[in-house]
């Protein structure tokens, strides 16, 4: 289920809503909330969610046997171990299987050997999240950073609150730990006016300016081998701002439902575009996986007292990494790695970097990070090469339909992802004439969506 | 108060020590990134006279939570 379908927008959240709230206990809003995960994500296909309760009941059990061994620091080691390895292992198997399996035919074929037979695996949407969800819960156990909980219902529902199910933000259990200890006591009133602000916005964000754009540039990026060079800057442009629309809007809409459910989801992105350096971009972006790289792997990888040399090579093994997580294929591992050297590079001339002007150090980043997800949205090194050479050598070819369409919408686009506030930076105390244009933009949304197909957000995918 | 455990983090992060509580960590305070991370284990290790393990090092997610485990280390303040 979409949050910007009609099945969601009318039918779903209404009354997942309406009945969570005039439920009063502990465990039976637990239970609602778990409850109301699984039909959520159970919509896309009800077979994957006995992969989620798997886990769910996996990293469950490891937390009980924190509670009980505790004490043993072997046990607690197989504790750490074998809940990982078996979360890692269905995230293996159900996203990288055929990846790893086209990548042997490849060296296969060029011996003249007979490939192998695909496993044709379909992805179970949100498998990436959910699996950064467990693991981040059993790592946080055996590092002591919080105490497990006793409680199913409690672990179940943070594992499959719809809000933050799919594609993120990776809300850590000691983040969530307060709100969900004291969800019988939460106000609904009291983050109502800011939850749905927030979710208003992020639709707005997703379904008018993500999307526009997206309707702009997919048609002449299918056909990107014959994009003159303006043609391609623009469509690369656009993507730029399309996936930052796209992923931001959803963050902001998980962000809206969980104040209305009386939790507090972390922000994941804080302008993004406005970053200084390849570092500060990524304290910006998509903020909650950062994180989650930085301390489950980044960290560990890292050790005490790290060499130069160490630090750079993890560095790079840590963005290759991240990069592969986002999707089973080499353009995201190069844009990864792409990252990587980025922040080495940066970490080794950050003085000369850091004396040149705010202005030229935000551009140049900017257009850094254009470069990279050009290789991100590419279906292919063969087509990332395509529409990089085409950026970069000046040939002829057709601009793009749309222009007159696209040009204001990046401008506008631009204008508030460069330059203007954030949602965790807007008071969300709404004057009248604001209230009504929100509301007027937000129905606007709900006629395009009711008109048209739901596009899915792009964040998906992984 | 103004604390070695504080001078030590106000020092490494580059900020002024009254500006840092038990719940500083990277998410509210700028200048504590990636590589400030790895250079505060140092400094912790030398200023404490300690060895921090991995599992201690990724515990150290707020200046209070640093303070607890040199506490348990037998650190006292």
């Amino acid at each position: 289920m979409l949050f910007n379908s009609p099945i969601f927008l009318f039918i779903f959240l209404p009354v997942t809503y309406g009945v969570f709230w005039a439920l009063r206990s502990k465990n039976t809003r637990y239970a609602w909330l778990a409850g109301s995960g699984y039909v959520f994500y159970g919509y896309f296909k009800p077979a994957y969610c006995l992969l989620m309760a798997f886990s769910t009941a996996v990293s469950y059990l490891a937390g009980i046997g924190f509670l009980r061994w505790g004490e043993n620091k072997r046990i607690r080691w197989w504790l750490l171990v074998v809940p990982i390895t078996i979360d890692l292992c269905l995230l293996g198997y159900f996203k990288y299987a055929d990846f790893g399996i086209r990548t042997i035919n490849k060296f296969l074929g060029w011996n003249g050997v007979e490939p192998l037979p695909l496993l044709n695996v379909i992805l179970p949407i949100g498998i990436s999240f959910y699996t950064f969800h467990t693991i981040s819960y059993i790592v946080d156990c055996y590092i002591d950073v919080i105490k497990p909980t006793r409680n199913p219902l409690e672990f179940a529902c943070y594992v499959s609150l719809f809000s933050q199910l799919v594609a993120g933000p990776i809300v850590r259990f000691r983040e969530l730990e307060n709100d969900l200890e004291n969800i019988e006591n939460s106000n609904r009133w009291s983050f109502f006016d800011t939850g749905w602000s927030f979710f208003a916005i992020g639709l707005i964000q997703k379904v008018l300016v993500a999307d526009t754009i997206a309707a702009v540039i997919d048609p002449a990026l299918r056909d990107m081998a014959n994009l003159s060079t303006l043609g391609a800057w623009m469509c690369m442009l656009g993507f730029t701002y399309q996936i930052y629309f796209d992923f931001a809007g959803y963050s902001n809409m998980a962000v809206g439902l969980g104040l209305l459910f009386g939790f507090h989801i972390p922000q994941n992105f804080n302008s993004p575009y406005r970053a200084l350096n390849p570092a500060d971009f990524w304290r910006r972006w998509h903020m909650s996986l950062s994180r989650c790289f930085r301390d489950y792997v980044f960290t560990p990888l890292l050790g005490r007292r790290p060499s130069k040399f160490r630090l750079e090579w993890v560095t790079l093994a840590t963005m290759t990494l991240c990069g592969l997580w986002h999707g089973a294929a080499w353009t995201f591992v190069t844009w990864g790695a792409y990252h990587g050297l980025l922040l080495v590079l940066y970490t080794r001339y950050t003085a000369f970097w850091d004396a040149r002007a705010a202005w030229l150090r935000r551009a140049l980043t900017f257009l850094l990070i254009l470069i990279g997800l050009t290789i991100f949205r590419a279906p292919g090194w063969e087509k990332a090469v395509t529409i990089l050479s085409r950026m970069f050598t000046p040939q002829g070819g057709v601009d793009l339909i749309g222009m007159s369409t696209l040009v204001p919408l990046l401008v506008v686009a631009g204008g508030f992802a460069h330059f203007g506030p954030n949602t965790f930076e807007l008071g969300h105390q709404w004057n009248p004439p604001m209230v009504i244009l929100l509301a007027l933009l937000f129905i606007l949304c709900l006629f395009v969506i009711y008109g048209e197909k739901s596009s899915p957000f792009i964040y998906f995918q992984f | 108060m103004i604390d070695k455990l504080k001078e030590t983090f106000a020092t490494v992060l580059k900020v002024d020590p009254v500006s840092l509580t038990d719940e500083s960590s990277p998410e509210n305070t700028p200048s504590w990134d990636s590589l400030r991370a790895v250079e505060l284990v140092t400094a912790i290790e030398e200023t404490f006279k300690v060895e921090l393990a991995t599992t201690e090092i990724l515990r150290m997610r707020s200046l209070g939570m640093a303070r607890d485990v040199l506490r348990r280390k037998g650190v006292s303040f």
